[in-house]
């Protein structure tokens, strides 16, 4: 039998329910910036929202790569690596001299090549994501650490090396539109071109998709890629914005990404990653942050409310997910 | 063997004018049903007839709206599984219940496990277990834990577990479901055993051929209704199928189409080592081939093999006349196979998607805007899955439906939707009717029936004798990876196949 409208008592209370679920974190995030918005003068000016919007940049880039792979059913542990190891790449290759645009496409290289690596072992080899991503994570900081000597890169950047990190375009953060653009590609690409389609197939019944004619392993060494590929792009923004690089710039953007896609499994389209659920996760995240600094909480209590609205994300998420699995 | 008309016996269990109702449908409605000392009752229905609901309300899951139970002639409300087991009723599923990581000592006395101040002696727990009176022998050691056991002896060690805490009734649910040609007879040789003890067992099937080994009474279950309980000497095969669907066999079943004389399909000496051997196959284009057979007999391995999910040792696939290389399902739907498994809820369907993307997902390229801009259409997929549904019968309003809302019967038309609208040209149909009502039973029976009048082939594996002799043009019986015969469907009859493969059991 299809499951029928229940003409039960309290349908109403349960279809509310399901409505607070889905779109629980967006109400979150209204309320939150409303309550901010009231309450702290200066976190309504201009100026704060275009600064939210540029540190919405780099945690965009790295989660919506981290997306494609949550999607496909894969970890990536090494993003944080990988935007190091590629920002240190592009310092050195400008301080040695080379011009940027050469610069920037070697770092992109090399995303892409620990993306590869990653794919290739996990999808074809068969390790394990989680253990395999740990470990190129190790790997890909001890490259780093080698070309740096221990020390930061800063000198002999060009200073219009620092637009991209820095600039703006009509008031503008550039870095916003570099994350902005890459997020509406990858959207895109999710959902109206056959890979996005296969991914999500992979993702949700990967034996299912295999006998659909899918390859499950090409797809999946694709994800790794992107993610690669976006930890990249978000390593050589990262570089810019500060112009120097050191071994261990990025890394500290692994567990917010993980949080904003995790928070965005939990919106809308409930158990699912997906990109635009991960972009309100990335602003949830950002607000939070902003609004907590302003208020000069102190750092331990930040990290401390930044897991308590994890937790309380995905534990409504999954409340919501059983009842809808009744 | 037992008399209905002998009055002296007292029934263990009855059950009078039993009720049940969820959401104003009746699921049982007034059924009777006893069962006496030291005889084994197969409670037979199709799917959705209703013996889980009354099983469930005589292990105190549910409670009856309607109806008595009694218990030694004496009425009883259950009104939990504790109580039911107190009773003396046992009760062993099809998923077991044992737990994986206890031994097989720590899994029959579990609940009950001898302590001395709270703490559990090991060596006391196994020669409890061990001297348990009237237990089946086992000859595994009492302290393996059970994930390390095979499926018959996992059973064995849940009938020890139900003999210990002394049932006098036993209900199997579908008992056989997993197990092999051998392991089928060690169970029935237990059953035989439990019941020299005096011991009932309730045997709970939908598959008409096994209860003639081993059962003395039938009671057929349908939309909720007891149909009849007689005993198994005056029944045969074809008067329990019309008592549990309701239809004379034969009107069942569409008739049958023309053969086409080229074969869209042959396989030359496919071998998979441990699982085919040597497997020489002709499928003819409109005929639909029924491929029947026991678990284990490698039915499932064969589909797989020539459809390239798994890999194969040697053999020709020869499709249309040509000699085709199938190492990939891709390799294969390029070719126009397809392949509808078994289990489509872990292997078929994508349950986070709805039923127009379930639909589409082996023919994504037809969905493009156009050749050069390799774009999804939504519109495009929208009118293809709703073409392909509309042949199977799928209603246009589930559509849009998350797949995992369907019932089993509609689930498998969108599966069967999906290679319609890949274009498929050969069919490979792993147990399409399992876990599905009759009606439903009966729409997939004309939809693979139109299929071949319109010249595709079709391979049916099904283990229901009944539902491969109906539809099929010819049938193959496997046995141990390998062909061992080829019958005609028109030249033969239901109870000619059944022999054939009880003859076969015996040799």
């Amino acid at each position: 039998m299809d499951i029928a409208v229940s003409k039960k008592k309290g349908v109403d209370f349960t279809n509310s329910f399901i409505f607070l679920g889905r779109h629980g974190t967006i109400l979150i995030l209204i309320a939150m910036a409303l309550t901010f918005s009231i309450c702290l003068p200066s976190f309504r000016t201009t100026d704060n929202f275009l600064n939210l919007l540029g540190q919405t940049a780099i945690l965009s880039i790295f989660a919506v790569g981290l997306t494609c792979c949550l999607k496909v059913g894969d970890f990536d542990l090494s993003i944080g690596g990988i935007a190091a190891l590629t920002g240190v790449v592009v310092a050195k290759m400008l301080a040695l001299g080379y011009c940027i645009s050469f610069s920037i496409m070697c770092g992109l290289l090399t995303g892409l090549a620990i993306g590869l690596m990653n794919g290739v072992l996990v999808a074809y080899v068969g390790l394990s994501a989680f253990v395999c991503t740990l470990a190129t994570m190790s790997v890909v900081l001890g490259i780093a650490q080698g070309i740096t000597q221990g020390s930061s890169i800063w000198s002999g950047i060009p200073k219009s090396f620092g637009v991209l990190g820095r600039g703006y375009l009509a008031h503008i953060p550039i870095r916003f539109m570099i994350a902005f653009g890459l997020l509406l590609i990858i959207w895109f690409i999710h959902a109206y071109t056959k890979t996005g389609r296969r991914m999500e197939a992979i993702g949700g019944n990967s034996d299912a998709a295999r006998l659909c004619g899918i390859s499950v392993e090409r797809n999946r060494l694709l994800a790794f890629m992107i993610s690669g590929f976006c930890s990249a792009i978000a390593g050589i923004v990262l570089a810019s914005s500060l112009m120097s690089a050191n071994p261990v710039q990025g890394t500290l953007y692994l567990l917010d990404a993980f949080g904003a896609c995790f928070i965005g499994a939990a919106t809308i389209r409930i158990g699912q990653f997906h990109i635009w659920g991960t972009f309100v996760g990335v602003i949830i995240v950002v607000v939070a942050i902003n609004g907590l600094i302003i208020l000069m909480v102190p750092g331990y209590l930040m990290d401390m409310i930044k897991g308590i609205i994890l937790l309380s994300a995905v534990t409504l998420s999954g409340l919501v997910g059983r009842i809808i699995k009744q | 063997m037992f008399d209905n008309n002998d009055t002296t016996r007292q029934a263990i269990l009855e059950v009078r004018g039993l009720v049940k109702e969820f959401l104003n449908q009746r699921a049982l409605d007034s059924v009777d049903f006893n069962v006496y000392p030291g005889e084994v009752h197969a409670l037979l229905g199709e799917n959705g007839a209703g013996k889980s609901t009354l099983i469930k309300i005589i292990a105190g899951v549910y409670h009856p709206d309607y109806g008595d139970i009694l218990i030694d002639g004496i009425k009883r409300t259950i009104s939990s599984p504790k109580e039911s087991e107190t009773l003396g009723l046992g009760f062993i599923y099809q998923d077991l219940y044992l737990v994986p990581h206890l031994s097989v000592a720590e899994n029959i006395l579990l609940g009950r496990y001898p302590s001395n101040l709270g703490l559990v002696t090991r060596l006391k727990l196994v020669q409890q277990a061990r001297g348990i009176p009237d237990a089946l022998p086992i000859s595994f050691d009492l302290r393996t834990p059970v994930k390390d056991l095979s499926v018959i002896e996992q059973w064995k060690v849940a009938i020890n577990r139900a003999i210990s805490l002394k049932a006098r009734v036993i209900f199997m649910d579908e008992p056989t479901s997993s197990l092999t040609y051998e392991e089928v007879k060690e169970l029935f040789n237990s059953i035989t055993h439990l019941k020299s003890k005096g011991t009932a067992i309730v045997y709970v099937t939908h598959r008409i051929q096994e209860i003639f080994e081993i059962a003395d009474r039938v009671t057929v279950l349908r939309d909720g209704c007891r149909v009849q309980t007689e005993s198994i000497t005056n029944l045969n095969i074809a008067l329990i199928f019309q008592m549990m669907v309701g239809r004379k066999f034969e009107s069942l079943f569409p008739p049958r189409g023309n053969v086409r004389t080229d074969a869209c399909l042959e396989i030359r000496k496919l071998c998979k080592r441990g699982k085919l051997e040597n497997i020489d196959l002709v499928l003819h284009k409109g005929e639909i081939l029924g491929l029947a057979g026991l678990v284990g007999s490698g039915r499932t391995e064969l589909a797989r093999a020539i459809f390239g999910a798994d890999k194969k040792d040697s053999g020709d696939v020869i499709i249309n006349g040509k000699l085709s290389k199938i190492e990939s399902p891709q390799d294969a739907i390029k070719h126009g196979l397809s392949f509808v498994p078994e289990d489509r809820a872990s292997q078929g369907l994508f349950r986070i998607m709805d039923v127009i993307q379930n639909i589409t997902m082996a023919a994504l390229k037809r969905l493009e805007w156009h050749k050069w801009f390799k774009v999804l259409s939504g519109k495009k997929e929208r009118c293809i899955a709703s073409k392909a549904a509309a042949k199977t019968g799928l209603k246009d309003l589930l559509m849009r439906r998350s797949i995992r809302f369907l019932s089993g019967g509609n689930q498998q038309k969108a599966v069967l939707s999906r290679w319609i609208c890949a274009g498929a040209q050969i069919y490979i149909l792993d147990e399409p009717t399992r876990g599905i009502d009759v009606g439903a039973k009966v729409a997939i029976y004309e939809l693979v029936s139109d299929l071949a009048n319109e010249g595709a082939g079709i391979i049916f594996i099904s283990s229901d004798l009944a539902e491969v002799v109906g539809i099929s043009h010819r049938i193959l019986i496997m046995e141990r990876g390998a062909i061992k015969h080829e019958l005609e469907a028109k030249k033969t009859n239901l109870q000619e196949v059944l022999d054939l493969c009880i003859k076969h059991k015996a040799a």
